[in-house]
Parts: structure tokens; sequence; C-alpha cells
């Protein structure tokens, strides 16, 4: 392992490494516990607003086996959590940056590959 | 400035290389920058839009799943040539949801920009 | 607002041809390239409908040994390039 990946430590002493941009080296790892591990790394703290979402992204994942761009992820979302949720405004408040690729990184999914 | 039409055509069929996500992903990226194209199935092309797909046999990623979350990107319907499925003896109830008659030669004629895959 | 189409693989070895066929339109343009110019003799090209311009690509051709027919005519490279320029689109089916 390259000294500049960092790598979290879950609470039974598993070691979860991450590459150089903070997304899991190995997706099948991801778990809600990862999920807080990575959040704490970044200095979020998750509240059921954020895995509301980040249930979404899974479950969008798991059905079209492509991580959501921000369209699509908005769309989605007002879809399932309704109208006042489904806003860039609202997913900027809660994953701030890039919701669609801050998100997918917590939820444990690959980069939204058309995500610009 | 006036955006150009984009016709995005998959003309390979799904599962033995990988143009179908490669066309798909085009038309993502499209979507992304505001832009949906229009997305139209030709030649064995068709074969992709085929109901009641699945993985591969090691667990390879076919290109149904992507094409069931196509809306949510706002690129519906998606467009299929007629004479392309006649030919492969297919009927559109073979086909998964969502799909809609075309013909290649006018959806060409009609677009500013064509990008076959 | 003509299409140039452009071929580049052997017609015999896909149905290529059968394919073009089907997507072109009056006054479209098609020119063969690479493996393409193989459908430049023989009766293949007799498969596409009338009002159609057929063109080979001369560098592709004389490095094949194909000879130009009746069906289609030469162009060179800078011609490829005005076709390019005086048609509405390009569509290549590869």
């Amino acid at each position: 392992m390259t000294p500049d990946t960092d790598t979290l430590t879950l609470a039974d002493g598993t070691i979860i490494a991450l590459d150089s941009d903070g997304h899991l080296q190995d997706l099948e790892c991801w778990s809600p516990e990862v999920a807080e591990k990575m959040a704490e790394h970044e200095g979020r703290i998750l509240t059921p607003e954020h895995w509301e979402v980040i249930e979404l992204l899974r479950d969008f994942y798991a059905r079209f086996e492509m991580a959501p761009a921000m369209r699509a992820l908005v769309k989605a979302t007002r879809q399932q959590l309704g109208e006042q949720k489904g806003s860039s405004i609202y997913l900027m408040s809660l994953f701030p940056e890039s919701p669609a690729r801050v998100a997918a990184r917590l939820a444990g999914l690959p980069r939204p590959t058309n995500c610009l | 400035m006036d955006s150009k039409s984009i016709l995005v055509i998959v003309r390979h069929p799904p599962h033995g290389s990988s143009w179908v996500r490669e066309g798909l992903e085009t038309a993502l990226v499209g979507a992304a920058l505001g832009q949906p194209p229009t997305l139209l199935f030709s030649g064995d092309g068709v074969l992709a839009l085929l109901a009641h797909q699945q993985r591969g046999a090691l667990g390879q990623k076919g290109s149904a799943a992507m094409l069931e979350g196509l809306s949510l990107y706002d690129i519906e319907p998606l467009w299929y040539d007629q004479r392309s499925l006649e030919d492969r003896g297919l009927a559109v109830d073979q086909l998964m949801s969502g799909c809609q008659q075309a013909c290649i030669a006018d959806m060409i004629a009609k677009h500013d920009v064509v990008m076959s895959f | 607002m003509s299409t140039l189409h452009l071929i580049n693989r052997s017609p015999f070895s896909t149905n290529i041809l059968q394919e073009l066929a089907a997507g072109v339109s009056q006054d479209d343009h098609v020119l063969l390239v690479e493996d393409g110019v193989y459908a430049a003799s023989g009766t293949l090209l007799h498969a596409l409908p009338e009002g159609i311009e057929l063109w080979a690509l001369e560098e592709d051709c004389v490095s094949r040994g194909v000879t130009s027919s009746d069906t289609s005519k030469m162009v060179d490279m800078a011609g490829f390039v005005a076709l390019t320029a005086t048609t509405h689109r390009t569509v290549s089916w590869f």
C-alpha cells in the first residue's frame, strides 16, 4: 500500500483501504459502519436525512447498475423522498461540494461516470 | 447558442462487447450536460432491448439495468428500428417497456449530429 | 440537408450494406474507406436505393489494388474533406 492512501479501522479491528480520492478500494466491504467511519474521516456527521439519500443511492445502484449523476440523483430523490427534498439545493446542503460524487462515495458506489 | 440535436445509434448486440454500454455512457454525458440525446437501437442493437436479460455467466454487467434507468436522465423513449426488429423475428412485446418504433433513415435525417456505437 | 455515410469494413464479412441501405435517404453520399473499398467492385452496391452518390477513397483503393468501377467514383483525401463540409452530418457505420 502506498503511503498516501488512507485507511479506516472498524470497531472489530478490520482495516478498510481507501483510494487517493477517498473512495473504498473494495466496494464489497461497504457497511453502514464503514459509511459512518468514512464520514468521520471526511469531517462530516451523518444524520437520518443523509442516510435517506445513501439508502436511495444504494437502491439506485442495485437497480440500474450505475451511480447517478446529479440530474438523475435529483430526479430519483424527488420521486422517492418528495418534491421538497428532490432539489439540488437540498442535496447540496447535505453533501456540500458535489452531492452526486460525495454521496456515492459514502454509499460505497463507484464514481458517477458521467458526473461532470 | 442553438444547441445541436444529437442522435446516438446503438448497432451492436449487448453482452459480447462493451459497445452498448459505451453508447449509453455517451448518451448519459449528453444528458448530464443538459442535452439528452435521442437514443436509437438499430441492427443488432435492438437485441439490447430484449426483456428478461440477466447478467453474464461470470456476473458481468449487461446493459439492461442501465437502460431501465435512462428515463431518470430524460432519455426516453428507447427508439428501435422497426425493420431491424422484424429481420430478427422479434416483436415489440418481447422488448422491455418504454420502447417506441422508428425508422433509422428518418431519424438520421432529423438530427444534426449522429454518433454510432 | 444530406448525410455522408462512411463504410470502413468489408461488405462481404458483414451485412453492413443492408444496414446502410435502411439508413440512407435521397441525395446522401456514401464513401467507402479502408476495407470498405472492397465493395467498389462487384454487385453489392446495387442493393442501395437510387439517388445516392457513391464514392471510394482513392488512397485506400490504391493500397489494396482495387480499381474504380462504374458504380462508385474515386475521391482523394481533399475530396473526402470537401464531402464532410458539403453534407450536414456524417454517420460512421463501423
